[in-house]
Parts: C-alpha cells; sequence; structure tokens
C-alpha cells in the first residue's frame, strides 16, 4: 500500500470516528432535550407522582434528591477537609503518604453498586437504621469523599511555602498558621471538588436504591430514618415501564431535570476551575 | 487557650483521616464477611456456570463471562473511535474550538447512567433487535455498546490531552523531514503518548467494570453464557447487572445473599487491583521522566 | 584582640551560638560555628551564596526545622537558655525574634490586616488597639505616609519596595527584640534599597539586627560588626572599621577585593 493510500485512509478513519463522535453528542443532545421538554410543564414539577410514576409529577422526587445531596455535602465536606489538611500539614513519612493515597484512590474506584450492598449490610441492617434518607446521605458522603479530599489538596499545594513561613515565623502554633493561610485555600478547593462530587452524586442510582429510596408513597420524611424518593430511581422505576408511553414521557421529563440539575453542579465547578486558574501568587 | 486550641485542630484533621482510612477498610471488610458463608458453602463450585437460588446453586460463570465480554466489546468500539477522535481535537482543530468541544465531551460524561440506560431502551435496543432481527433488543452487544458510549468522553478527554501535551517541535521536526501526517503520528507522537492513553483506557475500563444501571436494563438479564459462546446478539448477564437486580430481592443473611456478596466482592477486588495497578503505574512514568 | 572583643561583647549580647554544626541530607552546610551577636548593633553577615550564611540565620529562629533532613547540632543561647533544645517553644521564641525575608510575602489581606497579622494571633486586640499598632508600625518603617488613606486596600497594591516595608511593619508589630533579615533587599530597587538600609541604622537603638546579605557595599554602608562565613565556616569577624580596612585572614582579603572565595 502506497504510502499516500496509508495516510488517506488514516485521515478517512480520523474523521469517520470524529464524525461518529460528534454524531453521538448531538443525538444525546437532542433526544434529552427534546424529548424532555415535551413531558416538561409547571405541573410535572410540583405534583406528587402517582401510578408508580406513570401518572403524576415529580415534586417529591426533586425534593428527595435535593435532601440526599444536601446531606452528603454537609457530611463530607468537614471530613474530606480534614482529611487533605492532615495529609498536606501532619504527614511527612511518604511511606504514610503512599497508604493514604492508595487508599483514597482505592475508595474512588469502588463500583456504585457496592457502595450500595455495603449501606445494606452496615447502615441498614447492623446499625438497624432501616431504609432511609440519612443513610443515603451518609454512602453518597463516603463515594464523593475522595473527589473533595483530592481538590481541597491540591489547592493547599499550590500554597507557597514562603506563606507557612512568614506566618510561622511571626509566632504563629502550628494549628494558628494552618488556620489563618492554610484552611481558606483548602476550602475554597474542596468547595470546587465539593461541586464536581455533587454532580456525580445526585445522578447516582445504585448506591441508594436498596437504602434510602421507595417507589411510591413517599413524600417528605418526617424523621432522619424514613425513605425518599429520587429522581434516578424514578426514571429506573419508569424505565421499566417503556412499553407505557406516559410512563416513558415521565422518564424523559425526569431525566432532563436531572440533568439540569447535575450541569448546575458542573458547570459552577468548572467556572470556578477556570475562575481560580486565572489567581497568581 | 491556644495550646488548647492547637489540640482541637490536631484532633478534628486526624479524626478525619482515621474515619476516612477506617471507612475504606470497613467496606472491604464486612462485603468479605458477608461472602465468607457463600466461599465456605459453595467454594469452588461458585465458578460453575448455574445460578438458581430455588436449588441453591449458585454458579457465578454467566456472570463473570458477561461482565468480560460486555467490557471488552466497549473497549473494542470506544478505544480506537476515541483515540481517533482525540487526534481530531487535539492535532486538527483550530485551537480555540478544541476547548469548547472537550467542554461538551466532558459534559456528556456527567450524563448519569440511568439516563444511558433509558436511551438504550427507548432507542437501541430497538436499533438492534430489528437490525440483527432478534426477539429481544436486550442483548450483550447492546449493553456494550451502550457502555462503549459511556466510555467514550473518558477515552476521547484524556487521550487529546495526551497528544495535546507534546510539544510541537516534535511535529514539526518529522514534517520538516517530508513524512505524512499518518506517519507523524505513528512514528513521532505515539510513542510519546502511548503511555498516557494507556492510562486513559485503564481508567475506562475501571469504569467500564462497575458500571451498574445501564448494563442492568440492556444486557437481558439471563444468567446464561450464549451458545456459540461469541454470540453477543443474546441476552447474558454481568456481576453488577446481577447485583443490581437480586440483592434488593434477596433475603438478608441468607447464603443467597452471600453468594451475591461473593460475585461483589470478586469484582471488588478486581476493581481496587486495577485502580492501584493504574496508580504505579502512573507514579512509575513520573519517575522515568 | 579576641580576649577585648569578648570582654566587651559579653554583658551587650543576648544572643549567643556556640558550635553550632548544620547539615542538609548528610551534607554538612555550617561547620562549627561560634558567635556572639551584639546588642543593639547591625550585625552583618557576609559571604559569597551557599556558604550557609542563611542557614545560620534561619537556625536563629528555628525556621529550619521543617526542612527535608536536616540535622543541627550545638548550642544557641538566648536569654540564658538553649533554643535548639527539643521543648523549646518555637512560638515564644519567634515572638522575640522576628524575620523579614528575602522575598516580600505579602499575605492576601488589606495593609492593616497584614501589620496586625501576627501580634493579633498573640492576644485579643481591640480596634483601638489595633490601629494605634498600624499607625505605629507603619511610621516606624516610614510607611504611614505613603499608605495612610488606603489602609483598607489589599497589600498586593503596593510596589516592591513598599511591600518589604509592609512586613517590616508586621514583624516590627510583634515586638521581638532581635530582628533577622535575610537579604531584604535582593529584590529591590536601589531606592527602596536605600530605604531599607535608612531603616536598619534607625531600628537597631531598639532592636538588635542580625543581617545577611552578599552585597558588600550594603555591608559597609549599615554595619556596626561584621561576620564573614564562607563554605560554612566562620573566617573573620571584627567590628566594621577593623574588618574592612585591615582584614586579617587571606580569605577575606580575597573576598573583599574580588567577591572570590578562596575556602
Amino acid at each position: 500500500m502506497s504510502r499516500k493510500l496509508k495516510n488517506n485512509l488514516f485521515k478517512g478513519s480520523i474523521y469517520t470516528a470524529s464524525f461518529l463522535s460528534i454524531a453521538m453528542l448531538l443525538f444525546l443532545i437532542s433526544t434529552l432535550i427534546g424529548k424532555g421538554v415535551s413531558a416538561m410543564s409547571w405541573e410535572f414539577l410540583t405534583s406528587e407522582s402517582s401510578d408508580f410514576g406513570s401518572k403524576g409529577g415529580i415534586f417529591y422526587q426533586i425534593i428527595g434528591s435535593l435532601l440526599l445531596t444536601l446531606s452528603a455535602a454537609i457530611i463530607s465536606f468537614p471530613l474530606a477537609l480534614g482529611m487533605a489538611i492532615y495529609k498536606s500539614e501532619y504527614i511527612r513519612k511518604n511511606a504514610f503518604q503512599n497508604i493514604t493515597n492508595t487508599l483514597i484512590y482505592s475508595l474512588n474506584g469502588i463500583p456504585s453498586i457496592i457502595f450500595g450492598i455495603f449501606g445494606l449490610i452496615f447502615f441498614v441492617n447492623i446499625l438497624n437504621m432501616g431504609i432511609s434518607w440519612f443513610v443515603g446521605g451518609i454512602i453518597l458522603a463516603i463515594m464523593i469523599l475522595p473527589t473533595i479530599i483530592l481538590s481541597s489538596y491540591q489547592s493547599i499545594n499550590s500554597i507557597p511555602v514562603s506563606y507557612r513561613e512568614n506566618a510561622a515565623s511571626l509566632g504563629l502554633t502550628k494549628w494558628q498558621v494552618i488556620h489563618t493561610t492554610i484552611i481558606p485555600r483548602a476550602i475554597n478547593g474542596g468547595f470546587t471538588g465539593l461541586l464536581i462530587g455533587l454532580a456525580r452524586a445526585i445522578g447516582e442510582t445504585a448506591p441508594i436504591m436498596f437504602i434510602a429510596t421507595a417507589f411510591s408513597g413517599v413524600t417528605f420524611p418526617n424523621s432522619f430514618l424514613e425513605p425518599v424518593s429520587s429522581l434516578p430511581t424514578h426514571i429506573l422505576a419508569l424505565a421499566q415501564q417503556a412499553t407505557n408511553p406516559q410512563a416513558l414521557q415521565n422518564a424523559w421529563g425526569s431525566s432532563l431535570v436531572l440533568i439540569i440539575l447535575v450541569f448546575i453542579f458542573s458547570i459552577s465547578a468548572l467556572v470556578r476551575r477556570v475562575q481560580y486558574s486565572k489567581i497568581k501568587y | 487557650m491556644l495550646a488548647f486550641q492547637n489540640k482541637i485542630g490536631k484532633g478534628y484533621v486526624i479524626a478525619s483521616t482515621y474515619v476516612s482510612i477506617a471507612i475504606t477498610l470497613l467496606i472491604f471488610i464486612i462485603l468479605f464477611w458477608y461472602s465468607f458463608e457463600a466461599f465456605k458453602e459453595i467454594g469452588w463450585d461458585l465458578f460453575t456456570r448455574n445460578w438458581n437460588p430455588a436449588t441453591e446453586e449458585y454458579g457465578m460463570l454467566s456472570m463473570l463471562y458477561g461482565t468480560l465480554m460486555v467490557t471488552g466489546i466497549a473497549l473494542l468500539i470506544a478505544v480506537p473511535v476515541g483515540i481517533l477522535t482525540a487526534i481530531f481535537t487535539s492535532e486538527i482543530i483550530p485551537k480555540q474550538y478544541r476547548l469548547y468541544i472537550k467542554s461538551a465531551i466532558e459534559l456528556l460524561a456527567g450524563i448519569p447512567s440511568i439516563i444511558y440506560g433509558l436511551i438504550g431502551i427507548a432507542f437501541f435496543s430497538t436499533w438492534i433487535s430489528s437490525w440483527f432481527d432478534l426477539a429481544s433488543g436486550r442483548t450483550l452487544l447492546t449493553a456494550g455498546f451502550l457502555l462503549a458510549i459511556m466510555i467514550l468522553p473518558t477515552i476521547i478527554t484524556l487521550s487529546d490531552d495526551a497528544f495535546f501535551n507534546i510539544p510541537k517541535k516534535y511535529r514539526e521536526a518529522s514534517k520538516g523531514l517530508g513524512l505524512y501526517t499518518y506517519e507523524v503520528l505513528q512514528k513521532t507522537i505515539w510513542p510519546l503518548a502511548k503511555k498516557n492513553i494507556a492510562g486513559a483506557v485503564l481508567l475506562a475500563l475501571g469504569r467500564a467494570l462497575g458500571e451498574t444501571m445501564a448494563v442492568m436494563l440492556l444486557v437481558g438479564s439471563i444468567d446464561k453464557i450464549p451458545d456459540p459462546f461469541y454470540q453477543v446478539t443474546s441476552p447474558g448477564q454481568t456481576i453488577t447487572s446481577k447485583l443490581g437486580r437480586e440483592v434488593g430481592e434477596s433475603a438478608f443473611g441468607s447464603l443467597h445473599f452471600s453468594a451475591l456478596n461473593a460475585i461483589g466482592f470478586l469484582l471488588l477486588l478486581l476493581v481496587i487491583t486495577l485502580t492501584i495497578f493504574t496508580q504505579i503505574y502512573f507514579r512509575k512514568k513520573q519517575e522515568v521522566l | 584582640m579576641e580576649t577585648e572583643n569578648t570582654i566587651q561583647h559579653q554583658p551587650l549580647s543576648d544572643l549567643a551560638v556556640t558550635n553550632l554544626n548544620v547539615s542538609f541530607s548528610e551534607i554538612d552546610v555550617l561547620k562549627n560555628i561560634s558567635i556572639t551577636f551584639q546588642k543593639n548593633k547591625v550585625n552583618c553577615i557576609i559571604g559569597p551564596s551557599g556558604s550557609g550564611k542563611s542557614t545560620l540565620l534561619r537556625s536563629l529562629n528555628r525556621i529550619n526545622d521543617d526542612a527535608h533532613k536536616i540535622k543541627t547540632s550545638g548550642t544557641i543561647h538566648f536569654n540564658n537558655e538553649n533554643i535548639l533544645q527539643k521543648n523549646q517553644d518555637l512560638t515564644e521564641l519567634r515572638k522575640n525574634i522576628g524575620m523579614v525575608f528575602q522575598s516580600p510575602c505579602v499575605f492576601p489581606k488589606s495593609i492593616s490586616e497584614n501589620v496586625t497579622f501576627g501580634i493579633q494571633q498573640h492576644r485579643k486586640l481591640s480596634k483601638a488597639e489595633k490601629a494605634t499598632i498600624v499607625e505605629e508600625n507603619l511610621k516606624k518603617v516610614s510607611l504611614w505616609s505613603e499608605v495612610h488613606t488606603r489602609l483598607n486596600e489589599s497589600g498586593n497594591i503596593l510596589s516592591i519596595g513598599q511591600q518589604q516595608r509592609l512586613c517590616l511593619a508586621r514583624t516590627l508589630a510583634i515586638q521581638p527584640k532581635i530582628i533577622l533579615m535575610d537579604e531584604p533587599t535582593s529584590s529591590l530597587d536601589p531606592l527602596s534599597t536605600r530605604a531599607i538600609e535608612n531603616l536598619m541604622v534607625a531600628l537597631k537603638e531598639t532592636y538588635t539586627v542580625i543581617l545577611v546579605t552578599h552585597d558588600i557595599s550594603q555591608a559597609k554602608r549599615v554595619s556596626d560588626h561584621v561576620f564573614f562565613i564562607c563554605n560554612g565556616e566562620l573566617i573573620e569577624e571584627g567590628n566594621k572599621d577593623q574588618f574592612f580596612n585591615i582584614p586579617q585572614k587571606a580569605e577575606t582579603k580575597e573576598y573583599l577585593k574580588n567577591e572570590a572565595c578562596i575556602c
């Protein structure tokens, strides 16, 4: 085969592949928006669902999802921050750094269904908390912990050594140095990581489907230990009734709402990252 | 006062770290603990073909096969398409558009898996069933295909970064020697980008192995290895799909539950080994640089 | 000669280094240094780069402690206590020995917040006290007239020379007895350099100044007592006139003449 022919074939395959990728991208966007919008209405967003979701709206599903993500945020943020600070300020030995890194990356790689099983065994059964939204929040928090830790840690690392030295040489104790120079940055970076983590958490089905959610008859929980409904589990239930066109339409509507929420989180994170990269020290 | 603050601060960070470490270890321990009964009672019979809780047969071979097959299909499709698209975005597109297209692709990566499952049900399973003239569109192929779409953004973004980060001088030198684009890429760029792209593929592989929702809805959930084994247009089963479907149904503490934990634990080991391997692989690479 | 010096200096010093050895990762950086710094004077440590002068300075307030694989031996006496001992309270030490670094490091806060940054961590200050401290210390560094109308603006708006003076004000605010200065003017323009040099001379009335510099002419301008460190060893010391006019050692002569090190 001549060189020129090879080259042309190669170019051809590049364009084909890219065309396929972009076509897929456009297909997904247009379908989700197109089908989703046709299901959208004010009633849809504000009314209760009925008949396993094929009728009615998704109000309580939205509430449930927000409740789960909010609790995940509150639980995970301080933990992640603490670990990031510990990792950068207190650990000196390389061996320990490697161990913590491995643990963080391992936690990050665990499949979401395993989190679900873990939650089922440990919280729902062993600790006897039953199927509750609070447990859902805990599990989601565990899931996004690595993302926040890494983001916060990166932020701390970008603090110049001179900051710490200058603060220390003014007679500040270790915790005072951390408190004044490091924590603000750690929180900043951690918050971006939190947004990224929440973008993922709000769309997850497997971790919460046996431990936090119920499919019908759920409104606003009255205590910590009650189930809620959520958008992803709702979509799951509807997808399994796909032969029912009304159910299918509601599935599209729910999907669009879910994607909008995901994008709010991920775009906020993106904006923060862009802004952050413009700051000079 | 200051010493006290110091102590609280230190206590807080230490506690956070140990809680995080404890949780990670706890997940492993609990899963192993609850699968212990299955390992003890069933032992090597776990690796047989038949899964039938009613007759207390718990052979996971069809799930193992399904996981590997579905993942294999996904990689087979996504890796070449992804890398070629990455060449497009990093080498061919003018710089100002690259960022927009990359952002669009990254947003795709954020779409929750259940939605991919919905799309698979609504479109791809019907397309595949009519294209291959099948009774049902829920097959290993369908699941693999959706999985490919799901991991495509990751491969594209990371490969694009790998290509983009190679300094211009290499390309210019090669072109100056009269090489065609294809040759420049094959002989100069590829050797340099190889490692990073391998890393990207490993990452995508890890995600594919652990993916539950889309696969669960599309793979057919039939605990059988197709006959002949390469007929991917038949329904099958993966580990994640099995877990998704049956954990909620099985009685807590029963042998059934334990068997499910066992396959979950094996999946966990597989994925974690992969993750740690990837991490070491990347660390070694840094040292070499 | 040495005996006279020792007798003269002892009552007038509160900081003395004895047999100090410092190594990083097994490489000796300071070898057996013994120095008695003079109170209320500008003590100037000079020498070529890499000679260990900064390491010496940074040992005095133990800011070196976190450095990678560092080993320190010997004693440093401050107020009759060996500050190199393990249970030395570092925050107390640094309240008495302040440091100005080579590159000004202004915190991302307002000018007045920068000045009070250190002192307000030591004790509770009322608004009035803070204002007084800000004014007092900015005046000490001759910065007050330039910035008093923009105290709430970020410290980053200042020129680099002003920033260094701000860092000095911040250090003075914690009321140390000794001020360490690690090549404080090397990143500044000549005008700002002169301003800081004038400050050094003015400050010695109240504080003991220990200055590290690689600029021999600066040492000639501001020092009272000079210590020449080369290759980790103390080669020669003496008061200004003695040192610059009649240096004793060959190495000193070589350094003063050609800025070269033959150690």
